[in-house]
């Protein structure tokens, strides 16, 4: 411990000493006043809520385009793979073989 | 007293079932507390009242959030000091403090500090409190909070983590490095002494 350290450890403990003066009771109407502010404000809850719904869904939306992206699965359909050609084409042949 | 037999769970179901008579009775309950971390952090020119009821209002704001991890208390603890950190925030530091800015007592203990090496030679405690109160304000808000925590109200690392939130590393680091500034401001003062 410099020099330094034991006078301003003199000066704490001086100051320390003095507990500040600490009130056991609020303020007359403190409480009051203070209730009727907090509950005057639902509608701020409310759109606090909505605020941090909004986000939610802002995320949720990016986290899904992120993944998208990821993947590489585009939101188009790509060419029809070679099993669905072969379907179309035996609903085409059964039309025409059954339907006059 | 009837402060201390206040069952705050309970209080606390009631409060969120907007029952406005708990609510007073929560606010009185924690007035000492609330008014303690105030007091201790309070930016100039901003009444106590006022920073205590916003703290309040954040208080029942977040209210829903609260899920009992912890005591209510600490809870309430760490909102009041995030608030004044944040009212601190706004205000400029003090500039640095000068051997005129002081008054004819708070001089004398300033004298006493740096002259005497004996133990305990300053007697005036409210005068010292001025005087740390006026070094202080030339700190950060986060290093005079730390200060103000570890050194005048003597609480543990621990404690200071429940309420600040902060990790034991950061308290220790930022104890450490407001000290340091604390004592470099100490060291100036000094050198404007008069006949120091």
């Amino acid at each position: 411990m410099d020099d330094m350290d034991k006078k301003l450890e003199r000066l704490t403990a001086a100051a320390r000493a003095v507990a500040p003066q600490d009130e056991a009771e609020a303020p007359l109407g403190f409480a009051t006043r203070v209730v009727a502010e907090a509950f005057a404000r639902p509608a701020q809850s409310l759109l606090r809520a909505w605020e941090t719904l909004s986000w939610r869904f802002l995320a949720a939306t990016c986290a899904v385009a992120v993944l998208l992206a990821v993947t590489g699965r585009p939101a188009v359909a790509e060419e029809p793979h070679e099993a669905d050609l072969l379907v179309e084409l035996t609903d085409q042949t059964f039309e025409h073989a059954f339907i006059p | 007293m009837a402060e201390e037999a206040l069952d705050v769970a309970a209080c606390l179901e009631r409060v969120r079932e907007r029952d406005e008579a708990a609510a007073r009775e929560l606010v009185d309950h924690l007035y000492p507390l609330v008014i303690k971390i105030v007091r201790a952090h309070l930016p100039w020119r901003m009444s106590e009242e006022d920073l205590a009821q916003d703290v309040y209002l954040k208080m029942f704001a977040n209210l829903q959030q609260y899920r009992g991890e912890m005591p209510f208390e600490h809870w309430v603890s760490r909102i009041a000091v995030t608030t004044c950190i944040d009212k601190l925030r706004y205000q400029k530091r003090r500039p640095e403090l000068r051997w005129a800015d002081l008054g004819e007592k708070e001089a004398e203990v300033m004298e006493a500090t740096l002259k005497t090496d004996t133990e305990g030679s300053v007697t005036d405690g409210e005068s010292a409190r001025e005087v740390l109160n006026k070094l202080l304000g030339s700190l950060g808000p986060q290093d005079r909070l730390v200060i103000r925590l570890l050194d005048l109200e003597q609480k543990s690392v621990a404690e200071i983590m429940e309420i600040t939130g902060w990790k034991a590393s950061a308290v220790k680091v930022r104890a450490h490095r407001a000290r340091k500034k604390l004592k470099k401001h100490l060291e100036d003062l000094e050198k404007g002494m008069p006949n120091g």
